[in-house]
């Protein structure tokens, strides 16, 4: 991933460009088409998958043992009950935020720069809400029981707690999951039927022929098709507000110190967006170099994504003073201890002055636009962030349960070899998923970057 | 592009004697009922500085993203904006006033009141002034800097000139809404010491983000040479800005309200409390009905966007609503019935009125209507069919 010796010199036009020169519609669709259609990967994306594979091992041990053992495997106590599993939640349900975000807003706002990357980042949503859904299905305890959760009528006259923003979560997130899930395969029909009308062998033309749902690109088809695409981008784009927000309010509606803070909402939404676009980040540049799709991921997508990044990271540095401000100005002496006590000088100090570091810090080198258009710092800042969203959600959940209001009842927590394997193993489930993505379907959307082209060619003709 | 510029006169004269009137009543209401004309000086006053305030955030967001709906708003945003002095000005009566609307300037208050002592190194006069000061250095500084620069992009394009505005207005944005926010906890929030919300500031910047949209609309519509240039897409674009931001302002409106209503911690549910109380309640849920449900379902529908007129009748019902909200936001704390109206009320909110609208007819006056940009220029030439 060496820098591009063509950064220095690009003009005006490069930097703007959504999809370089010398582009028809048949070298877009080659290109895009070849990854799918090769039998072989890179073997760094082998690699990949193959430690996501690995991992996955770890994924399963980890359920094992929780499922035989309980719980008490993991390192939850009295007062933390949430550790591990909340954290990784929300921290896998922020990542799932871009690709709506990308796909749905940008696609109602009419931003072309979306269109390179939002099949990437859509396939990103759907395995990081996979992973997300993980963990409050097995914190639940006995997750064969987890369907408790929706309100059925049943026999033993219980109905769940409608009060309770957790409740809100599962309506929430499988909303969110189903819409999004839904999303990503109407935009890839098109496609799919590009790939069973190119595919050599047979096998591949069944697949994609039977994934692709008899398409044959017929007026009616299109017609039919940006109706759809449109209804549901309208559908998604209150769920990517909704989702965080529920989330947020797991912690809002309490009294706990460090939780109980108006600001929340939008704070949570604002966080999401900004792992969520680290993630796409983190994913895209090492693509963009292995697969030689330079031209079609430009350094003007990491510019508006860096942007994009920069805002809703500031807006996160405004949440976070916020919180500071209000725990000294409410007067309530739990919220100041929490504040400055505990979270900046309690236990757990190096876990917020590491977060603060990560996402206050670090992201404003992206004011430097050499640092915008240059993919290997780029790429170290989105993993920066990652961290920093990640030890976000560490002292939101951590400081603020092992020390409320009664001293007597405060503990400390330490997460166990399972919450790790539980944790990494999720991470190897989304390598590897994404692994699959590659290889069997177009990680861009061909036909959007096609009629991006022909719009982009109908402009020139007419300045000419 | 047109040359033309604008005439106000038929906005400037009303709007002078709208001031003069409205401004020598309420010298009338300072001079017989101090307290009385606080309230009515601090509600009339929000109201309008929402929209003088909020245009420069609009503008400096405009600068940003460059979208289409900013190009025909532009010099009105900038005007509006440059009479933030003015109405910095006119704030003096809060300031002469503070012993009248804040609790945590009375000595004998805060010596019973131990939590107003712990939040005195924030609430105190010297400091609330010293703030006050910083704020404005900070607006105007913006939004001169920002309408000069506009101005010469008229003498042709100038891409150094953009690349300015921008570097101007992204780190602008951080010190707009620092200031904002503080400005909203010192002369909102701090009528009732007590209370507190980490949203407060925010949800200020929202309100006033929709007054502006609000006036936008209306001055779009009114001042032909702006007219004349939208299209049926620019009006579709300011009702879509407008819808967002009513569900932004609903979402953040009720999210604090439920975080609240959930803890239900006293020191924070008295805020609702005091807006639950027999009259109070209705106007609470006037704000619901009328400036979340009524225009949800207006804005939902394309053609009340895409023809201005229609959009215009709609703003005007709307902005109507965000005077409610200020009312609702400051006389709680004040008055035990929303119908303790009283005739400062008008007259602050008239004098006041005024005089912003004769300040931003003479700026608007003095420019040409539509910004000269290159990039605008470029966008009425490259067609009015809209994608």
């Amino acid at each position: 991933m060496a820098a591009e010796p063509a950064t220095k010199a690009l003009g005006h036009e490069e930097m703007t460009a959504v999809i370089a020169e010398g582009h028809s519609f048949e070298t877009v669709t080659d290109k895009i088409s070849k990854i799918s259609l090769t039998p072989t990967l890179p073997r760094q994306i082998i690699l990949f998958g193959l430690i996501g594979l690995m991992l996955m091992g770890a994924l399963m041990t980890s359920v094992a043992m929780l499922v035989v053992k309980g719980t008490g495997v993991w390192g939850i106590n009295q007062p933390i009950g949430w550790g591990f599993a909340i954290i990784n939640f929300v921290w896998w349900i922020g990542i799932g935020h871009a690709g709506t975000l990308i796909s749905a807003i940008l696609f109602l706002f009419r931003q072309e720069w979306r269109t390179s990357i939002n099949r990437f980042a859509e396939s990103m949503t759907i395995f990081a809400v996979m992973c997300a859904g993980l963990f409050p299905l097995l914190h639940v305890g006995r997750p064969w029981l987890a369907y408790w959760l929706f309100p059925y009528p049943n026999v033993m006259q219980m109905w769940p707690q409608f009060r309770s923003p957790l409740m809100w979560d599962v309506f929430a997130v499988s909303t969110y999951f189903s819409v999004s899930l839904l999303f990503w395969y109407t935009g890839l029909i098109p496609d799919l039927a590009t790939l069973r009308d190119r595919a050599k062998s047979k096998l591949a033309r069944i697949g994609y022929g039977m994934a692709s749902m008899g398409w044959r690109g017929s007026a009616r088809h299109w017609q039919r098709y940006e109706v759809a695409y449109l209804l549901l981008a309208g559908l998604s784009t209150p769920l990517v507000i909704s989702v965080h927000s529920i989330v947020s309010l797991d912690f809002a509606v309490s009294v706990i110190p460090g939780w109980h803070t108006t600001i929340f909402p939008p704070y949570f939404v604002a966080g999401a967006i900004f792992s969520g676009f680290a993630m796409v980040l983190t994913l895209a540049i090492p693509v963009r170099h292995l697969f030689g799709l330079k031209d079609l991921i430009t350094l003007n997508h990491l510019n508006n994504i860096s942007k994009v990044m920069l805002a809703t990271g500031l807006m996160v540095l405004y949440g976070y003073g916020m919180e500071v401000f209000f725990a000294w100005y409410s007067g309530n002496q739990y919220e100041g201890y929490m504040m400055f006590k505990n979270r900046m000088t309690g236990p757990y100090w190096w876990s917020y002055w590491a977060l603060i570091f990560c996402n206050g810090v670090v992201p404003q080198l992206l004011w430097i636009k050499k640092i915008r258009i240059t993919p290997l710092p780029l790429f170290v800042i989105s993993i920066v962030i990652n961290i920093g969203m990640w030890l976000e959600r560490f002292v939101i959940v951590v400081t603020s349960l092992h020390r409320d209001f009664l001293p007597s009842s405060w503990g400390m927590y330490a997460p166990t070899k399972w919450d790790w394997g539980l944790y990494l193993g999720t991470i190897g489930m989304f390598m590897f998923l994404m692994t699959l993505f590659i290889k069997f379907l177009p990680i861009i959307s061909q036909f959007e970057v096609r009629e991006l082209l022909h719009k982009k060619k109908h402009a020139n003709g007419h300045h000419e | 592009m047109t040359e033309t510029t604008v005439d106000c006169s038929k906005l400037k004269k009303p709007a002078l004697i709208a001031a003069v009137v409205g401004l020598a009543l309420s010298a009338v209401g300072y001079v017989t009922n101090h307290a009385q004309f606080a309230q009515s000086w601090l509600i009339g006053w929000n109201f309008w500085f929402l929209i003088a305030s909020g245009s420069l955030g609009w503008l400096m967001i405009h600068h940003m993203v460059s979208g289409r709906w900013g190009f025909v708003i532009q010099r009105p945003l900038e005007a509006a904006a440059r009479t933030i002095p003015f109405m910095l000005v006119l704030f003096v009566p809060v300031l002469l006033s503070m012993h009248e609307l804040y609790e945590w300037t009375h000595e004998e208050v805060i010596a019973h009141d131990h939590l107003i002592q712990a939040k005195l190194p924030y609430l105190n006069a010297p400091g609330f002034m010293i703030r006050f000061g910083v704020y404005a250095v900070i607006w105007i500084f913006l939004a001169y800097r920002l309408s000069a620069l506009s101005r010469k992009l008229d003498q042709g394009p100038d891409e150094a000139v953009v690349k300015k505005m921008r570097a101007i207005a992204a780190p602008g944005l951080v010190l707009y809404a620092l200031a904002m926010s503080f400005a909203s906890f010192d002369w909102m929030m701090s009528l009732e010491p007590h209370w507190f919300s980490s949203i407060y500031g925010a949800l200020y910047m929202v309100a006033g983000g929709l007054s502006t949209l609000l006036f936008m609309i209306l001055v779009l519509r009114r001042v032909p040479p702006l007219r004349a240039v939208a299209t049926a897409q620019q009006s579709h674009d300011l009702g879509n800005l407008t819808f967002a931001f009513t569900v932004l302002w609903a979402y953040m409106t009720f999210g604090q309200f439920l975080i609240i209503w959930s803890g239900n911690l006293y020191e924070e549910t008295f805020w609702y409390l005091d807006r639950a109380a027999s009259g109070w309640l209705v106007v609470s849920w006037i704000l619901f009905g009328f400036g979340f449900i009524l225009p949800f379902f207006l804005l939902l529908i394309r053609n009340n966007k895409r023809q201005l007129n229609l959009l215009a009748t709609i703003a005007l019902g709307m902005i109507a609503v965000r005077y409610v909200d200020v009312y609702w936001q400051v006389a709680p704390t004040f008055r035990d019935h929303p119908a303790a109206l009283s005739w400062m009320d008008l007259a602050a909110w008239v004098g006041v009125g005024g005089t912003f609208l004769y300040l931003f007819a003479r700026q608007l006056e003095k420019m040409k209507p539509l910004n000269q940009d290159h990039r605008f220029a470029d966008f009425i030439a490259g067609g009015k069919e809209g994608h």
